[in-house]
């Protein structure tokens, strides 16, 4: 994500004192928990002239909660509405905020694109990245069935409810095959961890990809390697 | 019946009140949708076309040279025995000869009104009534509950055959419940028009087995709506 | 019917074993999507259509006493009876002295969720009356015994082979009688019954406040039968049923029957004000309507979750829900199943009793688009999740993992050096396939998934070291 991110002459910080958005605390019922973890991303972040992430779901529990967990207090739920306006999905910024329409470079090799359920419908993304994948010169973009069909993953979902999550997943992994893609791509780390570990255990070939893997893997113009797979 | 319960909800709920005290009821029109066909459109068409495409079967006899054979026709084509006819004073004012023509067709015909035994009707294979207005926005018909018909009439024997005045074809569902408020001549007789109605859109149905559409369940399996022209009716 | 659905697990659990609950569910599911999508792409308004029917049931919802009362006012003025039941046992009760104070004994009836809520099918046997389902769905599993797993297509887990069995074990027909012959067997057997029956009970699909009108939707043409031709007609309704104007139902209309079957319009429409009036020949003598609040006001009460009220019953949620599909409408273990069932079985059998039901959800939000009446489904599970915890029913682990985590994430220093441990701890036991060390959750994981291995190094230092600077 930095590369690409750099590649658009986009000036970028880490803050190092982030931690977690406090979604999994928000979705289990805790809110006073989510709350807590809520003002310290605000600590972090609110000085930031734009906030931008590589996890949609993240994303959207600061644009569509924070400002509801808020909404008794007027003052705070006004600065999480302007931290919320500032914060983007990595391939919303690309494509809303520095109007990205082609992308460079070149990646051979198919790709089908998973819509995840947060970018999707907390974001509204949708064309956006699969018209930057469709650019890439030498990518073939197949369309996967039932695309915006929830993988299973839902956090704690996935062990609370680990049959039904499996079954969803199994589903999911189908429809991946039948599109005879060499790629999976999405927008999120945590589905794209959850269907890698499908993939791999069923012993499929086809490889989960972040889309900023791929763009970045685009400019390299060598289609071969991805980065690193980092997590913090 | 003595009921307790209904103080106790209602003082719980007015402890609660959340609305606008007279908000309820205050008129709020919306604009129809796009779907809804409005005063320029060709309402028998559309009729006919929405009415078909459920498995109706729909004619305008407004388009057709010779309405009498083209009735005719279809009623020779069902192949039945009987027909149970409502005892609608309507039917005199018509000009095209119904009763003659299902004679013709191989019919006897009875007079029915809503005093007759519903199981008696089940002894019919066709039950022919008028229809009190007619929808084109979905091809329905209305049927209210009148004393000379009765309300299994359309409902029982295997087959239904509706004729529908051509000043009684409405656009759009608004259409038809304006109609009912502002007293339509459709809408008005010798009985309320609303304490008793049905929408009749194509024939009987379901999926509950396997999904798999299966036509005539407990109600008629074939339906056909035949829309008179200008000036078919004297009422 | 007796609730189950504190045995969401078990139930479910063996559910994802039926390879022929699997096949129903599949077809279903995508025969409804087909369905639906293509009716909603045939209204170019949908979205506009959805806001009003949301903003006109509000109205009504809002101004709930003051609806009840003006439709009481106006059905009563008409001929009709109007009653109120604070639970199942008084409605059960109720309905059975109105049948016996008419001198009837036997029943029709057509489907409907609420008298699954009180169980009065039940009930009514016990009392020696005869009670028959006109709906076929409804109908086919009164025969098999079980309750429904669908609210618009109560018998959809059944193969076409299960219902020819059932259908020749109580009828007599073929076995192996393929669907449309089926269906004559059901026609005939049921006709018989709706035309000898004293009795019909129906459910109401919208009442209306303005005119006192039950309106009643259906395709085949039983409810017609059951609420014309006996001399009595008792119709079961929840409390939040009511609209304000007839004319809301141009709206509502057109929102369920596309969200329910994909129809613009069912075949039959019943729209009925009155009993047989003084000049009609036929039509019930007597007409009642038994309102049910059954948890309901105490759902109005609550602002955050009233909106489930609004509901119109049409299943759209339950048909794009994926753990819906995995698992099928038995697993909930009570009347209402999918996102809405979740929803408001808590609050009508109680929370303790229906615990798992808010949190067997991925969150994944369709619930709440495909909604006709745009009820905020996934916020409603997640208000529940709240209020669970609230009330105190997280198990003591949870609760003190989310304090810790809460801690810890507050502790930027104290989280990065636990990264800086833990990961090459977490690559040496994933290494070395010892997933179990990791505890329970670990174990469902690699069930079916691989356990994600990051990288010997994470962002944080190749930040440091690559790019901090701006580098290359």
């Amino acid at each position: 994500m930095v590369k690409v991110l750099r590649h658009y002459d986009v000036e970028l910080e880490f803050p190092g004192n982030q931690t977690c958005c406090g979604q999994p605390a928000f979705n289990a019922g805790f809110r006073r928990e989510a709350r807590e973890l809520a003002l310290a991303f605000l600590d972090v972040f609110e000085d930031c002239e734009a906030v931008v992430s590589p996890s949609g779901s993240c994303v959207a529990m600061v644009k569509e909660y924070y400002p509801k967990l808020f909404s008794d207090d007027e003052e705070l739920s006004g600065r999480f509405q302007s931290l919320a306006d500032r914060t983007w999905e990595f391939s919303q910024y690309l494509t809303e905020v520095l109007g990205v329409t082609e992308f460079p470079g070149r990646r051979d090799g198919s790709l089908t694109w998973h819509d995840c359920c947060h970018s999707l419908r907390g974001l509204g993304v949708r064309d956006g990245p699969r018209r930057l994948l469709a650019s890439v010169e030498g990518a073939e973009l197949r369309e996967l069935e039932k695309s915006d069909e929830c993988c299973g993953f839902g956090g704690l979902f996935s062990v609370k409810f680990d049959k039904i999550s499996s079954r969803m997943l199994s589903n999911k992994l189908a429809c991946i095959e039948k599109s005879g893609a060499e790629s999976l791509v999405a927008t999120d780390c945590s589905c794209l961890m959850h269907m890698a570990g499908g993939l791999e255990k069923s012993g499929s070939e086809v490889r989960a990809l972040h889309l900023a893997e791929v763009l970045a893997d685009a400019l390299e113009e060598s289609g071969a390697g991805s980065q690193e797979e980092a997590s913090s | 019946m003595p009921d307790d319960y209904r103080e106790r909800l209602f003082g719980f709920l007015r402890s609660r009140a959340v609305g606008q005290p007279g908000e309820l009821l205050v008129e709020d029109p919306a604009p129809r949708p796009s779907t809804a066909p409005g005063a320029g459109d060709d309402l028998a068409e559309r009729f006919c076309s929405e009415l078909s495409a459920v498995g109706g079967e729909a004619v305008n006899l407004g388009a057709v040279e010779d309405p009498a054979a083209e009735l005719g026709n279809w009623l020779k084509g069902l192949g039945l025995a009987s027909a149970a006819m409502d005892s609608d004073p309507a039917w005199e004012l018509l000009a095209l000869p119904v009763r003659e023509l299902l004679s013709s067709a191989g019919l006897a015909v009875d007079s029915v009104d809503s005093s007759v035994n519903p199981q008696e009707l089940a002894g019919y294979d066709l039950g022919v009534t008028l229809a009190d207005a007619a929808i084109a926005e979905t091809g329905t018909i209305a049927q209210c509950a009148r004393p000379f018909r009765p309300r299994a009439i359309s409902l029982v024997p295997r087959c239904h055959l509706v004729l529908v005045p051509s000043d009684r074809l409405l656009g759009g569902m608004e259409d038809f419940f304006e109609g009912i408020d502002e007293g339509a001549c459709w809408a008005t007789g010798d009985a309320d028009f609303d304490s008793y109605f049905t929408w009749i859109t194509g024939p009987s149905r379901t999926a509950d087995i396997e999904k798999t559409l299966t036509i005539g369940v407990h109600g008629p399996e074939r339906i056909g709506v035949f829309l008179l022209g200008e000036g078919a009716s004297d009422g | 019917m007796r609730p189950r659905s504190d045995q969401f697990h078990e139930l479910s659990s063996r559910a994802l074993e039926d390879d022929s609950l699997r096949e129903a569910l599949k077809r279903a599911s995508s025969s409804f999507h087909a369905a639906k999508t293509d009716a909603v792409d045939s209204m170019p308004d949908w979205e506009e259509l959805r806001q009003r029917g949301h903003d006109r049931k509000n109205r009504a919802i809002e101004n709930l006493p003051e609806a009840l009362e003006t439709f009481e006012k106006n059905f009563r003025s008409r001929g009709g009876e109007v009653h109120y039941c604070e639970d199942g046992a008084s409605a059960r009760d109720r309905i059975l002295s109105i049948i016996r104070s008419s001198g009837g004994s036997s029943v029709t009836k057509s489907k409907s969720m609420v008298t699954e809520e009180i169980a009065l099918n039940d009930h009514l046997e016990a009392a020696g009356l005869s009670v028959l389902e006109g709906d076929l769905g409804e109908y086919i599993i009164q025969l098999a015994g079980e309750h429904p797993s669908h609210i618009i297509a109560p018998a959809i887990h059944k193969s076409r082979e299960e219902v020819a069995q059932l259908f020749h074990d109580h009828l007599g027909s073929d076995p192996d009688a393929d669907i449309p012959e089926l269906t004559r067997v059901a026609r005939k057997t049921l006709r018989e019954a709706f035309l000898e029956a004293d009795i019909g009970i129906s459910g109401a699909n919208f009442v209306i406040a303005e005119t006192g009108t039950i309106v009643l939707v259906e395709n085949e043409g039983n409810i017609r039968m059951s609420t014309t031709v006996p001399r009595v007609h008792i119709a079961v309704v929840g409390i939040e049923k009511v609209l304000p104007r007839r004319s809301d139902l141009a709206t509502l209309l057109r929102l369920l029957c596309r969200s329910a079957t994909g129809q613009r319009v069912t075949s039959y429409i019943s729209f009925i004000s009155a009993p047989r009036t003084g000049v009609e020949g036929d039509g019930p003598e007597k007409l009642h309507v038994v309102f049910l609040d059954a948890g309901r006001s105490r759902l109005w009460a609550d602002p955050t979750q009233r909106e489930a009220l609004n509901c119109i019953r049409c299943g759209a949620c339950l048909n794009f829900c994926p753990v819906y599909e995995s698992v099928g409408g038995h697993s909930y273990g009570w009347v209402y199943p999918g996102p809405i069932g979740s929803v408001i079985t808590p609050h009508y059998i109680g929370i303790e009793k229906a615990s798992q039901l808010p949190q067997a959800s991925s969150l994944c939000g369709r619930c709440g688009e495909v909604c006709p009446m745009k009820i905020p489904l996934p916020d409603m599970l997640l208000g529940l999740r709240a209020k669970a915890v609230e009330a105190g029913s997280a198990g003591f682990v949870e609760k003190l993992s989310m304090r810790s985590f809460s801690l810890l994430a507050r502790s930027p220093r104290l989280w990065r050096l636990l990264l800086a441990f833990g990961r090459p701890f977490y690559r040496l036991v994933v290494r070395a396939g010892l997933a179990a060390v990791l505890g329970g959750a670990a174990r469902r994981w690699s069930r079916s998934r691989s356990l994600p291995l990051p990288g010997r190094s994470g962002f944080r230092r190749w930040w440091r070291e690559n790019a901090e600077k701006g580098g290359e």
